[in-house]
């Protein structure tokens, strides 16, 4: 099965009165119809960046450079001009962000916004009405779990808590059927509960419509929940991916093994709390060599001077030096 | 959008002090233009009138009815008014009187403004309504026709003109002041203040009010320029400082009788007064974007890239 | 909504009687006897004495001051101290001038300055935005009495396209609209420019470009409904700054409107005229302003509905 979204060698850059700022500097990711990835990491390491750049929303000042394939539908979307990507946005792909507390437009009510993706999902030369949008919207609202949605859709905002204007926006997002979701942290903002709310609702829809998600997030709780596969993003890379079992099981990159070692579980002491040493390089500086390396453990002279390829190790896939001399030694051995 | 707003790790900006503010304005475009307009104009009103002695039209009592309405030339270089006397050397003498009354009306302003809107702030309760209330009903006259009727009443003349021009920006003053104290006095150093022993008083002004100031010095120089426009109005309506001291609204005032036969009488003190007015509006529109304290270091590409 | 229109219309009485407080202390600060004065050196004592009578000026200070407030509840503005006519019916007769004038320069400067200050906007940091700028401030920095002379010598002493002064002709409206509106054009401009620059980086601006609508809908449709909201309350400040400016543009182009009344009668000491134009000016800029909050609040939900 071919997958559905393939990114190879993803570069988006902001040139800035500072420098050039690196957000994305070579992301790697594969991701299966019908399938869950998970995107981890860090702020700062580039993870939404490279969600806006699939959807080429990266925002003035920053363009994706040549070299980067986004490839999906058969289409490089890094190359795709706008009307293209309009015919994307929202029919094939969709996104859902992280605040919903800012996500709608405050001077509309929720259902005309429902209703106006409703119409602008609609194939060219079909005409719908005002009153078949809404009364889809109303539909949609229902299927996401909004309760009274004749009502509801009468409502701004403003009058909306946090939980359902993030159903309201998975409403929105729906409305043209896509085969790939983006949700860029959609849960980080809420309560726990309502957190746990969403994301079933969101692994519901998945098997209901068939869809793809994206999620990215920085909580491994997520990742527990609703990842089939996982892809560990540090300094603008993607650092190790494969199944969310055998990355969690046997995480190969020193990075994913010092993220999961510092996860709190109830139970430890303040002595057991295990931190990363030093902080995220910037983006406006990345230094030569294994980004990751000074902050390593098992860095060595290699590390320093060259960046490790993502290579197949086991069932996943990790960019370290440390996996490559393993895998290397092994060879040897083998002959 | 995800605009990079860079922090102060990724620069190596030095940290503000005050006397840094004057370099960062200066690298600001349109802060450069207005400081050295500025200058332009303070030299001119301070070393100007020493620098006109030679010429008789220096005396504000001069006439010369012979020399009448002649039109630029080597002699006067911008020509000649009404009564005979030289244009560019009135000008220069007017310098002093705009920059006078602008600065004095704001200054003035300042001082009624701030400690209103500070204790109006601080304190709350009736003081704070009668202040507010006061305030409010001052606002809701237009700006220049309080002035009109104010200088109307009582005579015309650089006091009463001064006056009159305060009383436009005391009230936004007091509401900058006001605002400002409303948050400040909720920080924990005021609070810390208190703690120690020092005075409610104390807390005010030693503390309070000095965190207060960054909003006020950014609307100084627009109040200034507002000031400036206001006064030269007043003088072109014959109601500011009299004849026969030079003000350049009033000088363009008497010009407009002549506008048909000797136009540049009309052109030079215009161009004075939107000079001045132009300099401090750029002054401020500087410093405001200076004490802006988002760093926004993104360059937005003139061709649109694939984004 | 309606409660708001209710608290909006009580809160607005205070400042109502406060300046009708201040036109009435206008008068009481002319030094010297305000009679006399008005009536000019050639007045015998005996006019000056019937007409401090008529002036109420022989009666206590608390008196006259309810008096005062009395006759203005009826709509009486006093009479004129020089043509002796109701100063209402002068004011009437000269109002639709100024009205016309101020309505068509606010309506002028709204149009061209929104439009300007959208495509500075959409253009950020290019040559256009730098030049609208530039425009923008001198505009702002610009003194309308200037600006009025300039356009007056360009267009009807060198072009003789148009006339210099008066009401004349159709044509004589041109020049003090334009002129009247400069100002404003550049606030508005520049507050829109602001205004939708904030808004266009909001997050939902970036959220209903990912659910498909193009660039010309989200600034149309969204980008500048929202914006509408802090330029409707820019509007409502420049009205005020407009009748200022009203004034003197009617003293450059011998406009027949209220603020030329006005400078006539600040001339001829006639304060009683001057008191009344000072207090309708007041009041209409009050009224303006309350109309402007209940638009806003009408059109901005998170009001409407709290």
């Amino acid at each position: 099965m071919s997958p559905l979204l393939e990114i190879r060698n993803l570069r988006t850059y902001f040139r800035t009165t500072a420098g050039v700022y690196r957000a994305a500097d070579g992301v790697d990711l594969s991701l299966d119809p019908g399938r869950t990835l998970c995107l981890v990491g860090e702020s700062g390491s580039g993870k939404s960046v490279t969600a806006l750049s699939v959807m080429r929303l990266v925002g003035v000042g920053g363009s994706i450079e040549p070299g980067s394939k986004i490839l999906f539908g058969g289409r490089n979307l890094a190359c795709a001009s706008e009307a293209e990507m309009l015919k994307i946005r929202g029919h094939e792909i969709a996104m859902i962000f992280q605040e919903p507390s800012t996500s709608l437009d405050p001077v509309y009510t929720v259902g005309y916004q429902i209703a106006e993706a409703v119409r602008a999902q609609a194939k060219p030369g079909q005409k719908v009405t005002r009153k078949a949008a809404l009364q889809r919207a109303a539909e949609l609202m229902r299927l996401v779990g909004i309760a009274e949605p004749q009502q509801r859709a009468c409502d701004y905002p403003h009058q909306m808590s946090g939980g359902m204007l993030q159903r309201v926006m998975i409403a929105i997002a729906l409305a043209g059927n896509p085969r790939l979701l983006i949700a860029d942290e959609p849960t980080t903002a809420l309560d726990a509960t309502i957190q746990a709310q969403i994301l079933e609702l969101l692994k519901e829809l998945q098997v209901k419509f068939g869809m793809a998600i994206l999620m990215i997030t920085h909580n491994f709780g997520v990742v527990a929940e609703m990842a089939d596969d996982v892809a560990v993003m540090y300094a603008g890379r993607v650092v190790e991916r494969g199944s969310a079992a055998s990355v969690f099981t046997a995480p190969q990159h020193p990075y994913t093994q010092a993220l999961l070692r510092s996860v709190p579980v109830l139970g430890m002491t303040i002595e057991d709390l295990h931190a990363i040493p030093g902080s995220v390089p910037s983006p406006l500086g990345w230094p030569a060599g294994c980004r990751f390396a000074p902050r390593c453990q098992h860095a060595f002279e290699r590390c320093r001077l060259e960046q490790p390829p993502l290579t197949a190790a086991g069932t996943q896939e990790s960019a370290c030096w440390l996996t490559i001399r393993s895998l290397d030694k092994a060879r040897e051995v083998q002959h | 959008m995800t605009d990079i707003v860079l922090d102060a790790a990724d620069l190596t900006a030095a940290p503000v002090a005050r006397d840094r503010v004057l370099g960062r304005l200066w690298r600001h475009r349109s802060g450069r233009v207005g400081l050295v307009l500025l200058a332009v104009y303070l030299i001119v009103a301070v070393f100007g009138p020493l620098m006109v002695l030679w010429s008789p039209s220096s005396d504000v009592a001069y006439q010369n009815l012979f020399q009448a309405l002649k039109g630029p030339s080597a002699q006067h270089l911008l020509g000649t008014d009404q009564l005979g006397r030289d244009e560019m050397v009135r000008l220069i003498l007017g310098a002093r009187y705009t920059l006078l009354i602008g600065v004095g009306a704001v200054a003035l302003g300042l001082v009624v403004g701030v400690p209103l809107g500070a204790v109006s702030g601080f304190y709350r309760g009736w003081i704070d309504l009668v202040v507010q209330r006061i305030v409010d009903i001052v606002l809701a006259f237009p700006n220049f026709l309080l002035a009109l009727a104010l200088v109307a009443v009582l005579g015309p003349g650089l006091r009463n003109v001064i006056i009159a021009v305060s009383l436009a920006s005391f009230p936004r003053f007091v509401r900058l002041v006001r605002a400002s104290v409303l948050s400040v006095r909720e920080r924990p150093f005021a609070e810390a203040a208190r703690a120690v022993g020092v005075s409610r008083a104390g807390v005010l002004w030693r503390y309070v009010v000095p965190n207060c100031m960054a909003p006020v010095f950014v609307q100084v120089p627009l109040e200034v320029g507002s000031a400036i426009l206001t006064a030269a109005g007043l003088g072109f309506l014959g109601l500011g400082v009299q004849q026969p001291t030079p003000e350049w609204g009033a000088m363009l005032g008497q010009a407009q009788n002549y506008i048909f036969s000797q136009s540049y009488l009309v052109t030079f003190p215009g161009l004075c007064i939107l000079g001045a007015i132009l300099a401090f509006n750029l002054l401020g529109d500087g410093l405001r974007d200076v004490f802006d304290p988002r760093v926004r270091a993104v360059v937005r590409r003139p061709k649109r890239q694939a984004t | 909504m309606l409660v708001y229109v209710g608290k909006r219309l009580l809160i607005a009485v205070p400042t109502l009687l406060g300046v009708a407080t201040v036109s009435f202390l206008l008068m009481r600060l002319i030094p010297g006897d305000p009679a006399q004065v008005m009536l000019g050196p050639t007045a015998t004592a005996q006019e000056i004495a019937r007409f401090r009578v008529q002036l109420g000026l022989d009666k206590p200070l608390w008196y006259q001051y309810v008096h005062y407030l009395g006759v203005l509840a009826q709509g009486n503005l006093g009479s004129s101290a020089t043509t002796g006519r109701p100063v209402i019916d002068e004011i009437a007769a000269r109002a639709p001038y100024t009205i016309e004038l101020a309505v068509f320069a606010l309506l002028l400067a709204v149009l061209v300055g929104c439009g300007l200050g959208l495509a500075a906007a959409l253009r950020r940091d290019s040559l256009t935005d730098m030049a609208l700028s530039g425009f923008s401030v001198a505009g702002v920095s610009m003194p309308v009495y200037w600006l009025g002379l300039l356009l007056v010598l360009v267009f009807a002493v060198k072009l003789r396209l148009l006339p210099a002064a008066g009401a004349a002709t159709p044509q004589s409206f041109i020049l003090p609209v334009v002129t009247l509106s400069l100002f404003t054009m550049g606030f508005i401009s520049r507050q829109t420019r602001s205004a939708l620059i904030e808004v266009l980086d909001q997050d939902f601006i970036r959220n209903l470009r990912a659910k498909g609508l193009r660039r010309r809908s989200v600034i149309g449709r969204h980008a500048l409904r929202n914006a509408s909201l802090p330029i409707l309350t820019v509007i409502g400040l420049q009205f005020s700054q407009m009748i200022g400016g009203a004034v003197l543009t009617e003293t450059v182009f011998a406009w027949p409107g209220l603020g030329q009344l006005l400078v006539n009668s600040i001339n001829a000491r006639d304060y009683v005229t001057v008191q009344g134009i000072t207090f309708v000016l007041a009041v209409t800029v009050v009224m303006v302003n309350i109309v402007i909050d209940i638009l806003y609040a009408y059109l901005d939900p998170r009001i409407r509905y709290d």
